[in-house]
């Protein structure tokens, strides 16, 4: 036994060195897997169309049904076109610049191993830029959701 | 033409196996949602000290027995009822959306397993299968890339839904969602820097060399726990549905299989999220947390893995029928009227001598993996496929104990404020997503 | 796998990202009405760009390209559009005075970039992988003194989006100091009301 895994281990990786994944290897599954995850919800979708028919066969209408769900006062408050929060545009922007700052270190995080201390010191002064785009949102109340 | 095809199959088993698993391996994962609605209830009923669904059942025939399944066959009912109900679209929705958004996030969660590493790569004659369906060098991102867009389903489903209650759980839900995208993608960089690559099967390898990554990671680890709960907007982060507050939230005014549509995703994300976090953090298909016992050593042993596998599920399904014995005894003292004490002490009986037989069944089947499973006797072929499979079961096992974990803290933690939600993402899990990074960063080049 | 059939599918899927692409483009401009569907065909522009980079053996862009522009970008647009006053949405006229601009700036990039590219031989080679995680890092991380120095960029980005930070917050900060107009109109609507 003993004597089996090294030889495996070895062989593993020279071979997977080797071979590459195809263009092949990649679509095809990719492929399949959209086909499904599509066809699933539709399949699904359809037997809820057909089965109802089978089942009801009549379309049920009152005028309750065709409110919204508010308890009847729909129509006396207005419709659901309402202006909504400053706060929620801020967030969505504030996700963006993290989100460029963190698909940034991914690259960083892959290189880590291979670089020296040096590395570091990238981290500490992107880190600090960071920190200083943080300090001024937190000063400014923007990150405070109930203010 | 079918002899050649057939021909064609038994020369090529693992490009057959490769040609089949991208449709097998979601399929297989929708398959665990009944389950999990069943661990939710079941789990909900003993967290809160109560009966839990046990009214649905189905008469057999010829024993004169109701078999209700601990609750299972309140899965089936829901599917019926769901997939029966008058397809129905309100007036004053934007159809067309309408009828599209239920279905994204279905859709990204059938397309994300893919790029889970579900076992240890297979070399072979001219070729790798990889345990990845989709096997890309920069597999974690194109998982979060894949997840990210799921946030649309919830958008659309509740602008298209065109009701006040919708539109408010729809964006709470989406700023929610994009606020902790930000935490789950930088506390997962500890782990990656430290590996050196973003590939999934990558991370588990390392994590079978030297040790889990909870080990080496545990606040990235805690962090991602807490960022994936968010994302799958389970409570306590679950304002985005705040029945409470708003109804339903973002589904409100959705009903019959779009309604379905949703759920199943909200579970299909749950597992998702546990296998992740099981192959980032709990080393994926690894079986143990210490060096030495990686795929190659599993692949020697696998008849002896597979054995002590089915013995523990023997032992499981034993002791479960001793749980069946003692309920049974205490609904045999309870104070119910005859007929139902003789039906329930049937279905009791049914279940354990069922239950007895499946466990001693795979005694069994453990005793007959330990001798039979080898190299010798089954080939390179089946060794591999065998191997491949006990792999999958260790990661589903894993992941399971973490939809547990949801479940557990759903009904044993209160619903966050949407304030301190925010709060928590932006002011907390931020700052410490960084300052673990840091220190990750200076403690690695310290070690060397 | 199957290494025969990797000529015949490259042009298939790019075909099919490309009419895909060109599809929702126009369904973009032209079909569109209301600002979501113009966003959400937006994303489909994206994404099928995000399959074309990956033909292309760059998956590395493909994948940013969903993550970033898809997830992040386009998420803030709809955002924008939900946030932002609806009741107008369905009034915005397919044509005004801004589409002569709309029309003419692509279609005088479209050209000259035509005119540029034509003139020498497209080469590319098909195997050769460019746009692969690996590789950008290595050049990106090189910390040697004879390396490119490409590092200073990831600092630049760290400046870039610090001053992308203040600026959004500025731009926001206005209206959340302000009473927020939406507290405004509703004060006026209860007015009208009584």
């Amino acid at each position: 036994m003993k004597e089996q895994v090294p030889m495996d281990a070895s062989n593993t990786v020279v071979a997977a060195a080797a071979v590459s994944p195809t263009t092949f290897d990649i679509v095809f599954p990719l492929t399949i897997l959209v086909v499904l995850a599509l066809g699933l919800p539709a399949a699904l979708f359809g037997l809820n169309v057909v089965l109802s028919k089978w089942a009801v066969g009549f379309n049920n209408q009152n005028p309750a049904k065709n409110e919204s769900y508010e308890s009847g006062l729909g129509a006396r408050y207005g419709t659901a076109t309402e202006k909504f929060s400053i706060k929620f545009y801020l967030v969505a922007m504030l996700f963006l610049a993290f989100d460029i700052e963190v698909a940034f270190l991914y690259p960083w995080a892959l290189q880590f191993n291979a670089g020296g201390w040096g590395m570091v010191g990238l981290l500490v002064v992107f880190l600090i830029l960071l920190e200083v785009g943080y300090l001024y949102l937190y000063r400014k109340g923007a990150l405070d959701w109930d203010k | 033409m079918l002899s050649t095809i057939i021909d064609w199959i038994a020369a090529h088993p693992y490009q057959v196996v490769g040609l089949v698993l991208p449709i097998v391996i979601p399929l297989a994962l929708f398959q665990i949602l009944p389950l999990l609605v069943l661990m939710e209830r079941r789990g909900a009923a003993m967290i809160q000290d109560r009966a839990g669904p046990n009214r649905a059942y189905i008469p057999i025939p010829f024993l004169n027995v109701k078999v209700r399944g601990f609750g299972m066959i309140f899965n089936l009912t829901d599917a019926v009822k769901l997939l029966f109900k008058e397809h129905f679209t309100p007036p004053f929705v934007h159809k067309g959306y309408y009828r599209i958004a239920p279905a994204i996030p279905l859709i990204t969660g059938l397309l994300t397993p893919a790029l889970i590493p579900w076992f240890s790569p297979i070399v072979y004659q001219g070729g790798v299968l990889s345990g990845q369906t989709i096997d890309a060098n920069s597999g974690i991102l194109m998982l979060f890339a894949m997840a990210s867009l799921s946030v649309y389903g919830v958008v659309l489903g509740s602008w298209a839904s065109n009701s006040k209650y919708s539109l408010l759980g729809g964006m709470r839900a989406s700023a929610m969602m994009i606020s902790y995208e930000v935490s789950m993608g930088l506390s997962v960089i500890g782990m990656l820097m430290i590996v050196g690559s973003v590939s999934l099967t990558d991370v588990v390898e390392w994590q079978g060399q030297h040790t889990w990554g909870f080990v080496v990671q545990p606040v990235g680890f805690l962090l991602f726990l807490v960022s994936m709960f968010a994302e799958c907007n389970r409570n306590p982060f679950d304002v985005a549905e705040g029945e409470s507050e708003l109804v339903a939230g973002f589904h409100t005014e959705f009903n019959g299989v779009k309604f379905m549509l949703y759920m199943s995703a909200e579970y299909l994300h749950m597992i998702v999220a546990s296998v992740l976090i099981a192959t980032v953090y709990f080393g994926g298909y690894q079986l143990l947390p210490i060096p030495g016992f990686g795929p190659e050593w599993v692949k020697a042993h696998v008849g002896q893995v597979l054995a002590i596998g089915l013995v523990g599920m023997a032992l499981g399904l034993l002791g479960f029928v001793w749980v069946i014995k003692n309920r049974k005894a205490i609904h045999a003292r309870s104070d119910s009227n005859p007929q139902d004490k003789a039906e329930r002490a049937k279905e009791y009986g049914l279940y354990m001598a069922v239950f007895t037989l499946a466990g001693l069944g795979l005694l069994g089947a453990a005793g007959a993996s330990w001798a039979l499973i080898n190299i010798e006797r089954l080939g390179q072929g089946w060794i591999d496929f065998i191997t491949a499979a006990v792999q999958f079961n260790i990661v589903i096992a894993k992941a399971l104990l973490f939809c547990w974990l949801f479940v557990w803290v759903r009904w044993t933690i209160p619903r966050f404020r949407y304030d301190q939600i925010m709060d928590l993402g932006w002011k907390v899990l931020l700052n410490v997503a960084l300052v673990n990074l840091l220190v990750t960063a200076v403690v690695a080049k310290l070690i060397g | 796998m199957f290494e025969s059939l990797n000529g015949a599918l490259g042009p298939i899927y790019f075909w099919t990202f490309a009419v895909m692409a060109l599809a929702s483009a126009i369904s973009l401009v032209f079909i569109c009405r209301h600002p979501l569907s113009a966003a959400l065909n937006l994303i489909g522009v994206m994404l099928s760009l995000a399959g074309i980079y990956a033909l292309l053996h760059s998956p590395f862009l493909g994948v940013l390209q969903v993550l970033v522009y898809a997830g992040a970008i386009m998420m803030l647009v709809v955002f924008v559009i939900m946030v932002l006053n609806q009741a107008k949405d369905h009034q915005v006229p397919r044509f005004d005075g801004f589409s002569i601009i709309a029309i003419i700036l692509p279609v005088t990039i479209g050209f000259s970039l035509v005119g540029f590219l034509g003139k020498q031989a497209l080469k590319a080679e098909p195997t050769a992988v460019r746009a692969e995680i690996q590789p950008i890092s290595a050049s990106l991380f090189d910390l040697t003194a004879a390396g490119p120095g490409y590092y200073i960029l990831f600092e630049l980005i760290g400046v870039l989006l610090l001053v992308a930070v203040v600026a959004a917050v500025l731009l926001a900060k206005r209206r959340l100091d302000d009473p927020t107009p939406a507290a405004e109109e509703k004060k006026e609507d209860a007015h009208g009301h009584h």
